[in-house]
């Protein structure tokens, strides 16, 4: 058994503890509970069998755990609320039993044993009725009934205690900080709200422990916002938790204090870090070691996973720090497309996400400078196309998050980035084109050779160029891919002398190769790569 | 595979100690170096670390541009270094792909010393190559890497160099796609060189205003660039050193149609000091109005504009209204970016003047380049908008001067 598995003993400690506000009708009997296992066709885990012969169901604030002993028609009802969701979602699975409705609508559920009885530990699965079967993912959130149990009752419990220690850390921060115009410095406690216009759904205290090199957390409460994505409240506050980790110059190792959850890695975040798949063993020591952290930021980070592997290789020979690559992202210096530009095009990506290379060390910064160039040209085209354009008859309509899904790759070898996406995609900034607007349709990949270069340079080595591109072109037909090759320069190219401009555009035709001018110029590219160097120097703490 | 390649080019000591001409070729960097030094000084004293900064660039950039458009000749040994100096090439020798995997890693483990010694930068005046190279090998023999095949040819180097009173500038030839294992070759440096020649042809001519009026030097400059455009090439200006009342002046001449240019209005391309490029300026593209045409304009009360607020307080009781925000436009950001916030501001105030019949402006002056740029940039589009139509809008500008006040320039309608 892992070690942060909860048994049944502690669940009850916990509910004894919360007196009059757990309520349950009792227990039930054992014969009354193998009649109910017969009667759906399911056997139910050993912790669950403990739960219905101690306490029947349970309901404690917002938190009803469907049981046994109640009338039919409770929502505490285990068999109402299974036969209600077999009856209604034809989809819903044999082996799943709903344990409790969440207040976004969404069911926890055990999953049971069709075959086998008293199976020892079943996972705690998300299941979602507004999922159409193919969006439907069984998402993880505990690895028992217990263990879900025990994090769903401390949540709560240490809801009112934690919003009291919060309240105390703001009106103390007022008082010697706010009033007095000055600004903390990285070892005082220091709180944070997030919120999503008026609805708040995180709250935090936090500072640098300068004895134990760590980040250390009193208050840390996350909200579940229905109208919001799942998990929302606790992946911001994840990412704040870790970024603060890193930018206060520690070890990334995070403590929670005793006001948390009784001196636990708060549930919500437990939650999450098992759904991407990342093990936190120090749960009840209330402690995220260094390596579960990096772990943890690398998961919420969301990189592709060959990227991930990258990243943690260069990690090992020493090139490239893990965090530093999680921070650019969540700190907006670099999107993620962008930073795997950089980690697989450039020899020294760690110089490129710290900033650290000035300009007196002119060999080192013009490379930090040439593939950061490069990343932001690959950006500006990542952002093209991923934006729909609408068009009302002459109007254009601007509509927020109007955004396309798209997938993107960067190959090191050819400096191309690879956009796949599942809808139809117009070509945008086509020069030397006869007449129209060209679409690459949904499933074929669009390839950008990414060639950031000032006029000179486009005029010395575009033959070159077309030739890397005309041998993707035969690369890609040999494979049978369906693919669209361009070059992507900046707006430099467009001040080649008009015949050369003209006969290089007519040799890229004849070669199947489409020219792409992006609108900025390697002058402000390059404006704009200085300062996300400088602001990535300056990030830090 | 892309890469980027290294070479070592040996410059003799009068190019660094003043403009020389060589084979019809001049070179002209001593300005730029010493310049450049001075700049590593300020900046380790910490003072405006950012200007210095990207002023270090740009002067970096054009002393190796400068070194790019010289001959080269490979010289590997001392013959052929002598040589190459005797047919009035630079000496120069290429590094092999690993040069920058090896420099990273020992500026890295010895910042101190590789900073003391320059190590990193890209050009070291003959008076620099002694110290410098005794000290690039003892570090590199410190750090055991003093047999790499790129750092003892760049030792063997600067050894000649030495010996034949050169100075060096290493240049960088980045996103280059090579075949693995191809050897570095001279002749694609050289083949920048001849790029880099036919980017920047009025750049590389030598010029001499000394004792000229600026007027007229802006003027031959804005000629030149038209001529440029005309025939095909780029043609750029740079505004920034220029005051701002002769870069008004001098655009108001240009701007009209002129009777002896028949080809239509013409786009000059701005770029300023900072390396950032605005957008092209718009050339002979008004139409020329009669006296008796704006007679009607000009019975209109003038509002009378600061250009930018905050700027030279004693005018506040003559004028109505600033036209910009000091705080909006005084930001750190590139000149360009200013440009473009002025001019996107002026074009919808403009627009915004359209229903409201005729304006007249006179406009106070102060001297933020990329403001009055962008101004008059829109103010320009705006009169083309109202070219078809009767004289609605004119802009006369006001230029202080110490003796007399301010001083109005030559109306802009």
């Amino acid at each position: 058994m892992s070690v942060n598995h909860i048994d049944i003993d502690a669940v009850s400690a916990l509910i004894s503890s919360l007196g009059s506000t757990a309520v349950h009708p009792g227990g039930a009997q054992e014969e009354d509970i193998n009649a109910i296992e017969r009667a759906l066709g399911l056997h139910f885990p050993a912790s669950y069998r403990e739960f219905l012969r101690r306490y029947g169901a349970l309901s404690a604030g917002p938190i009803n755990i469907c049981g046994l002993v109640v009338p039919w028609d409770s929502v505490l009802s285990l068999v109402q609320t299974l036969i209600m969701l077999r009856a209604t979602n034809p989809h819903f699975p044999l082996d799943l039993m709903p344990i409790e409705e969440l207040n976004d609508g969404r069911f926890a559920c055990l999953r049971c044993s069709q075959t086998q009885p008293f199976k020892e530990d079943t996972e705690v699965v998300i299941w979602n009725p507004f999922a159409t079967p193919d969006e439907q993912r069984s998402e993880l959130v505990s690895p028992n009934f217990s263990t879900y149990l025990y994090e769903r009752l401390a949540e709560w419990k240490y809801r009112e205690p934690g919003l009291k220690t919060m309240e105390y850390h703001v009106r103390r921060f007022e008082e010697e900080y706010l009033k007095l115009g000055k600004l903390p410095r990285n070892h005082v406690w220091r709180p944070y709200r997030f919120c999503v216009q008026d609805v708040v759904i995180g709250l935090v205290v936090v500072c640098h422990s300068l004895e134990n090199n760590c980040l250390e957390v009193d208050v840390c409460l996350t909200s579940d916002v229905p109208e919001y994505e799942p998990d929302s409240g606790a992946k911001m506050t994840s990412v704040f938790l870790l970024s603060e980790a890193y930018k206060c110059g520690g070890t990334m190792e995070i403590r929670f204090s005793e006001y948390v959850e009784g001196g636990r890695v708060p549930a919500a975040l437990c939650r999450l870090a098992r759904g991407l798949g990342v093990d936190l063993n120090h749960v009840a020591e209330g402690r995220i070691t260094p390596s579960e952290a990096r772990q943890f930021y690398m998961a919420l980070t969301g990189f592709s996973p060959h990227l991930r592997d990258q990243i943690v290789a260069l990690s090992r020979q020493g090139r490239l720090s893990q965090e530093r690559a999680c921070y650019v992202v969540h700190h907006g210096v670099w999107t993620r497309p962008e930073v795997e530009s950089i980690v697989f095009g450039s020899q020294r990506p760690d110089s490129i996400f710290s900033g650290d290379t000035l300009p007196e060390q002119r060999h080192l910064y013009i490379q930090d400078i040439l593939h950061a160039r490069a990343a932001i040209l690959g950006g500006f085209l990542d952002r093209k196309l991923a934006r729909r354009e609408r068009v009302d008859g002459d109007v254009a309509i601007d509509l927020e998050d109007d955004t396309r899904r798209l997938d993107i790759t960067f190959d090191p070898g050819f400096y191309a980035k690879i956009y796949q996406c599942d809808e139809d995609l117009p070509v945008p900034w086509l020069k030397g084109q006869s007449q129209g607007q060209e679409i690459v349709p949904a499933g074929h990949r669009l390839v950008a050779l990414v060639r950031a270069r000032e006029v000179s340079d486009s005029n010395l080595r575009f033959q070159r160029d077309l030739k890397v591109a005309s041998e993707l072109v035969e690369s890609f037909r040999q494979q049978s891919l369906p693919a669209h090759i361009f070059i992507l320069t900046p707006r430099d190219f467009e001040e080649l002398p008009p015949d050369v401009r003209d006969r290089l555009l007519a040799a890229a035709i004849l070669e199947g190769v489409g020219v792409m001018v992006c609108p900025e110029t390697v002058a402000s590219l390059d404006a704009d790569a200085s300062r996300r160097l400088t602001s990535s120097r300056i990030l830090r703490q | 595979m892309i890469t980027t390649r290294f070479y070592l080019c040996a410059l003799p000591r009068a190019v660094w100690e003043q403009d020389v001409s060589w084979n019809d070729h001049s070179i002209a960097i001593h300005s730029f170096v010493e310049d450049a030094l001075g700049i590593e000084r300020r900046i380790r004293k910490g003072v405006n670390q950012d200007n210095e900064r990207t002023r270090y660039n740009l002067c970096c950039a054009r002393i190796e541009a400068a070194t790019y458009s010289w001959p080269m000749a490979s010289a590997t040994n001392a013959e052929k270094f002598k040589a190459a100096l005797e047919a009035r090439r630079l000496p120069a020798v290429a590094l092999e792909v690993g040069y920058l995997d090896v420099l990273a890693p020992i500026i890295q483990k010895a910042p101190v010393k590789a900073s003391e010694i320059r190590l990193g930068a890209t050009f070291f005046p003959p008076e620099m190559i002694e110290d410098h190279s005794s000290a690039f090998y003892d570090l590199a023999r410190q750090l055991g890497v003093a047999d790499h095949v790129d750092l003892r040819r760049r030792v063997a180097f600067f050894q000649l160099a030495r010996q034949f009173d050169c100075g060096v500038v290493e240049l960088q030839d980045a996103f280059q796609f090579v075949a693995a294992g191809e050897p570095a070759r001279l002749a694609s440096v050289q083949d920048r060189g001849e790029a880099y020649q036919a980017q920047l042809p009025e750049e590389e001519e030598a010029t001499d205003n000394a004792g000229r009026d600026l007027r007229d030097i802006l003027r031959e400059q804005v000629q030149g660039a038209i001529r440029a455009v005309r025939e095909g090439r780029t043609g750029a200006i740079n505004f920034s050193n220029q005051p701002h009342n002769v870069v008004t002046e001098v655009l108001h001449d240009f701007v009209y149609e002129d009777p002896r240019d028949t080809d239509g209005p013409v786009y000059i391309q701005v770029v300023y000091t900072d390396g950032s490029q605005g957008e092209p300026f718009p050339l002979h593209c008004l139409p020329q109005r009669a006296e008796s045409d704006l007679a009607g304009l000009r019975r209109s009360q003038p509002l009378r504009v600061a250009l930018m607020s905050m700027r030279h307080l004693e005018m506040d009781h003559d004028v109505d209204m600033a036209w910009f925000r000091n705080r909006q436009v005084s930001k750190s950001r590139t000149f360009a970016e200013t440009d473009t916030f002025c001019y996107l501001q002026t074009r919808n105030q403009l627009r915004e003047t359209r229903s409201e019949g005729d304006l007249r402006i006179y406009l106070y002056q102060t001297g933020l380049q990329p403001a009055v740029i962008g101004f008059y940039r829109a103010l320009v589009e705006e009169l083309m908008n109202r070219a078809d139509s009767s004289p609605s809008l004119e802009v006369v500008p006001y230029y202080f001067r110490r003796k007399t006040g301010y001083r109005p320039g030559q109306p802009w309608h």
